[in-house]
């Protein structure tokens, strides 16, 4: 995935690691600000929402940077594993980040909202809105895991890497989960048929 | 077809703004806590009672040596809040504070600088010196809860002293960093790390490049290096300083 700006981007994360430099952090932003903001648009479906969870995983992301790992050659899975927990959790982010997100423009036309979670109900099978709303109840690790692999197409190692578990784990956890979510779908499907 | 929701253009453009901002001006000192004498850290250990005298040769050289005037005023509170401490003392040339997080948060202070609290770092203290000011406040990020102590003193800084060979030692100042650098090695003997080791030993160096940057850190992942701990002689070594990378 990206293979093409893998090495840019492990540059770049070292300029931001070990050089504190702000520019290069601001190009990662550029890099994947669209793919996090759909990923946090996914969980939290309306702008505010996803636009508070996209600024506090980038803060997160600085303020965890010594954690971070490259995988793939990429931030990427990292900070989706944050937007997931961010998301799940934004009323706690924007405790920490209010003063930050206090300001930040916000001018949402509710028609735009309106129009974005259609264009997201449109794209995305209806199975994985009944998963969007399960996934409120599963723990953290395995909300990040499911997304990374079922939603972004990242591979178990990767997933497994980001929430911090085996590979083998993190394949029996999906296992699980992806039975009961497959039956909360069922459920979703039969509910959804007039 | 890319239909997906994108972020609004406005909002992404203000939010690349404050990033850069928050990248380049985060000062998290509160974990620069550390072993090494930093200033901070010095500060909070030679604070004294009222009227009591200092012995000199207690405090290392670079140290700044303050005399508390006066009792501390206490407060807690959560976010942005005042401690008033009164009638400035005529001798006084500084308010030191020694802060609480009892939340995560982001506390700023009248002189620009700040503290960040993060996971994990609840319940531990800072203490900062602030400009002279009658009343002190504490702009803690919403929701973020502090219990402090703020007292008048009077702040005497001592230079950095200097061994046989030229070199200077003492604690990290705002000065910066004298040659040999206060150090408390494993044995538990306090001693000094040469600074030049330090940097080296960190990646603090001055990388010409990203790639080098990077080369570098890929090398030293993971690794600990044992640095040397001299007495003010910079050749005795009586223990070693071990930084993990």
């Amino acid at each position: 995935m990206n293979a093409g700006s893998s090495e840019s981007e492990e540059l770049l994360w070292a300029a931001v690691t070990r050089l504190q430099d702000a520019d290069a952090f601001a190009k990662l932003f550029d890099l994947h600000r669209d793919r996090v903001y759909r990923h946090a648009f996914f969980h939290l479906e309306n702008t505010a929402d996803a636009e508070d969870a996209l600024a506090t995983a980038f803060l997160e992301l600085w303020r965890g940077r010594r954690k971070v790992q490259l995988l793939e050659g990429s931030i990427l899975p990292w900070l989706l594993g944050i937007t997931t927990n961010t998301a799940r959790n934004l009323a706690r982010s924007r405790r920490r980040y209010r003063a930050m997100l206090d300001r930040l423009p916000r001018e949402v036309d509710p028609h735009e909202d309106a129009e974005a979670r259609a264009i997201s109900r449109l794209e995305s099978v209806r199975s994985l809105r009944a998963v969007a709303a399960e996934l409120k109840d599963v723990p953290a690790q395995d909300a990040a895991l499911l997304t990374l692999t079922s939603f972004e197409g990242y591979s178990t190692e990767t997933a497994a890497a980001v929430v911090g578990i085996s590979a083998s784990a993190a394949r029996t956890r999906l296992h699980r989960l992806r039975r009961r979510l497959r039956a909360a779908a069922a459920v979703e499907t039969t509910e959804a048929t007039p | 077809m890319n239909t997906s929701p994108r972020v609004r253009p406005e909002f992404a453009a203000a939010l690349r703004a404050q990033l850069i901002a928050h990248v380049a001006g985060d000062r998290p000192w509160w974990r620069r806590r550390g072993i090494l004498g930093g200033a901070a850290a010095v500060a909070a250990a030679v604070v004294l009672a009222p009227g009591l005298a200092i012995a000199v040769n207690h405090v290392l050289p670079g140290a700044t040596e303050q005399t508390a005037l006066g009792d501390p005023v206490g407060g807690s509170a959560s976010g942005r809040s005042q401690i008033v401490l009164g009638r400035v003392p005529d001798d006084a040339t500084d308010v030191v504070l020694a802060l609480t997080c009892n939340t995560e948060g982001t506390f700023r202070f009248a002189d620009g600088s700040s503290l960040v609290c993060g996971d994990g770092d609840e319940g531990s203290t800072a203490t900062v010196t602030l400009p002279l000011d009658p009343t002190v406040t504490i702009d803690a990020s919403p929701g973020a809860a502090w219990t402090a102590e703020a007292t008048f003193v009077n702040s005497i800084s001592h230079p950095w002293a200097t061994n046989a060979r030229g070199e200077t030692y003492g604690v990290t100042n705002s000065q910066g960093d004298p040659d040999l650098i206060s150090a408390i090695a494993t044995n538990g003997k306090q001693g000094y790390v040469r600074s030049s080791d330090l940097e080296k030993a960190n990646g603090a160096q001055a990388f010409s490049s990203p790639e080098e940057a990077l080369e570098w850190q890929s090398e030293t992942a993971g690794t600990t290096v044992a640095l040397p701990v001299y007495t003010f002689d910079g050749e005795t070594q009586i223990g070693e300083f071990v930084i993990e990378r």
